[in-house]
């Protein structure tokens, strides 16, 4: 396992009298493999998702309790001892809004900021690659960034933190803003790199639609709190433990369960996130008949 | 890190300071500095600081406030009065003190100034205190020691008039100081602001534009924590991509401002033109009239204030023109 929090608290403010205290993220325990996991993270806002992204890139530094980053630790104790480069070039964190974080002259130079600062050999090759991943063709490499479209820079700024190569890469709500193809694009990009590349994904997301299509494991947190971890379809069965943390079901296990309930097909299995999945499943329930 | 953003030194409360009309404390704040200027004698001055004190008791702002706005300035504060002391040379003569600089004395405090500059990065409090010590220390030192062979004798008179200069002139900058934080502690920025556009508007006669430069002071207000909480997002976002803001070479570090400054210079863009096109939106017109949510109106307190400050503004101007006081 790479990442092991244990018991991990962390508060914005921390007042004099430690019984005020407010914690954004409290007495959390999670592993996380640094290899082939895809995970959503879920929860209404102000539960504490963004805080827990950023602990695990050392960006915050928890309160109590400590996070094991594949053997380095990082805690309040050893605050100052902590290698932050070491820890942030294994886990690359990809804000909301990266393309805020675009500044270099040119589109290549940017992509490379990261590497360069990793000290990170054969920069411009890894680049290179990061930047044909993401689909950002060859003639705009030497574009200012801020003269390309809002899609297209995105995508450049993910590459600039893929091109660290980076085991687990977090995203903290990635879709937001883009137009319906621009999300579909940036969601197979990253099934392709958790697929080929067998990198860990996790994405911090509200969108159900993504929850079910994409991820393997959901984490959903409230009030800071893990409330639940583990196999999405397990979550989505459990109807009422989506109801109380205001979740929602994808829009394709809606449908199967109306379609199941009107038509009273009991042996129908509802929890098919894509539609191609559940147009078979409703075929062989109904036998090879019109749909 | 806090999320709370508190911009300014205000602090809240609902002492009678805090409800008065933002004019009348502009005005009798500057009118208050003026009479202090005016003031010649030092008892009149301790009777006038006095006043401020009383002042600042009524309303309910901790004392501690007060002391940490000097404290920036204890320093200066005292660099003034010890020079002050030293070369004010009239009034009786009080004490002489007789040093002695010989060569021994000399090391020793080329020695310690030396090991105070190596170890000064690692005191965390009482900088400024422990250091004054250190100095005290030398001059002791100089006036007890006298073993090796002598440099140079020299003393060091202190007179009456001298000790009397120099505390006149720090109680007037503290009081200085305790009538400006009076000011910014019992006053939000935008009610500053507010009252200021009120107090300008005679201006608009003379076709001075007012309420364009207060509009850009109390945008520039409103966007100050916008820019802190968007400075912090880029600096969390160009950390994760291993940029250092604290260690590293000089050149290494300009090169990692720049990553944080060019997205600034882009978001701040964004903000403006973003805040332009809705003030468009909703009919903004730079000369227009308008009317404010905060309709400054003056109470009974507000021109009893009034009185009582000219009243202190006309004494001291006629103390001092009658009696030179």
């Amino acid at each position: 396992m790479a990442i092991n929090l244990s018991k991990v608290s962390f508060a914005y403010y921390v007042p004099r009298k430690k019984k005020n205290i407010k914690y954004a993220v409290k007495d959390i325990n999670l592993s996380i493999g640094d290899k082939d996991e895809f995970i959503t993270i879920v929860g209404h806002t102000g539960s504490g998702k963004s805080t827990l992204v950023q602990m695990l890139n050392a960006l915050l530094i928890p309160t109590d309790g400590c996070i094991d980053i594949s053997g380095k630790i990082i805690s309040k104790k050893n605050e100052n001892k902590i290698k932050l480069k070491e820890v942030r070039k294994k886990i690359g964190l990809v804000f909301q809004f990266p393309e805020y974080q675009l500044f270099e002259e040119t589109v290549l130079q940017d992509v490379c900021f990261g590497p360069k600062n990793f000290g990170i050999t054969d920069v411009t090759s890894k680049a290179k690659k990061a930047l044909e991943l993401v689909g950002i063709k060859e003639d705009i490499y030497n574009e200012s960034p801020f003269s390309l479209s809002g899609g297209q820079m995105r995508r450049v700024a993910i590459a600039g933190i893929l091109a660290s190569e980076p085991n687990i890469l977090i995203f903290d709500e990635p879709t937001v803003g883009l137009d319906p193809l621009g999300k579909k694009e940036l969601l197979e990009l990253l099934r392709k790199l958790n697929k080929e590349e067998h990198k860990t994904i996790i994405l911090v997301t509200h969108d159900m639609e993504i929850v079910g299509e994409y991820s393997k494991r959901v984490i959903v947190l409230d009030n800071g709190d893990v409330v639940y971890d583990g196999d999405k379809t397990e979550l989505f069965k459990n109807e009422k433990l989506v109801k109380e943390h205001s979740l929602d079901l994808p829009n394709n296990v809606k449908m199967l369960k109306v379609i199941k309930e009107k038509l009273s097909l009991d042996n129908l299995d509802i929890y098919k996130y894509n539609t191609y999945d559940a147009y078979d499943e409703l075929k062989r329930v109904l036998g090879g008949n019109n749909e | 890190m806090n999320d709370k953003i508190v911009f300014g030194q205000y602090y809240q409360s609902d002492s009678w300071l805090h409800k008065l009309d933002p004019r009348v404390k502009i005005i009798s704040v500057f009118s208050l500095m003026i009479s202090l200027f005016i003031i010649k004698n030092i008892y009149l001055l301790l009777g006038f600081m006095f006043l401020v004190l009383l002042v600042i008791a009524s309303t309910k702002i901790p004392f501690v406030k007060f002391l940490n706005s000097i404290k920036m300035m204890t320093f200066v504060l005292l660099v003034t009065f010890v020079l002050q002391v030293i070369f004010r040379r009239d009034g009786e003569l009080l004490k002489s003190f007789e040093f002695n600089l010989t060569y021994m004395n000399l090391v020793i405090i080329i020695v310690s100034l030396f090991v105070w500059f190596l170890i000064n990065k690692y005191i965390k409090y009482f900088k400024t205190f422990v250091f004054l010590v250190i100095v005290l220390a030398l001059f002791i030192l100089q006036y007890y020691v006298s073993y090796s062979p002598l440099i140079v004798k020299y003393n060091i008179n202190i007179y009456s008039n001298g000790l009397i200069m120099a505390s006149y002139i720090v109680l007037r900058i503290i009081t200085l100081l305790f009538l400006s934080s009076l000011l910014t502690f019992s006053t939000k920025p935008i009610e500053l602001n507010n009252g200021l556009d009120y107090l300008l508007k005679p201006l608009q006669k003379l076709k001075v534009k007012t309420s364009i430069f207060t509009m850009m002071v109390s945008i520039a207000l409103r966007f100050i924590p916008t820019l802190i909480l968007e400075t912090e997002k880029v600096l969390k976002a160009q950390a994760s991509r291993g940029a250092d803001f604290k260690e590293g070479k000089l050149s290494a570090r300009v090169m990692q401002i720049v990553s944080l400054i060019v997205p600034m210079f882009v978001i701040a863009y964004k903000r403006a033109y973003d805040l332009a096109d809705a003030m468009e939106a909703r009919g903004y017109i730079p000369e227009g009239k308008r009317t404010s949510i905060y309709e400054l109106k003056y109470k009974f307190l507000d021109y009893f204030s009034y009185v009582i400050v000219f009243l202190i503004l006309a004494i001291t101007i006629f103390l001092r023109v009658k009696y030179a006081l």
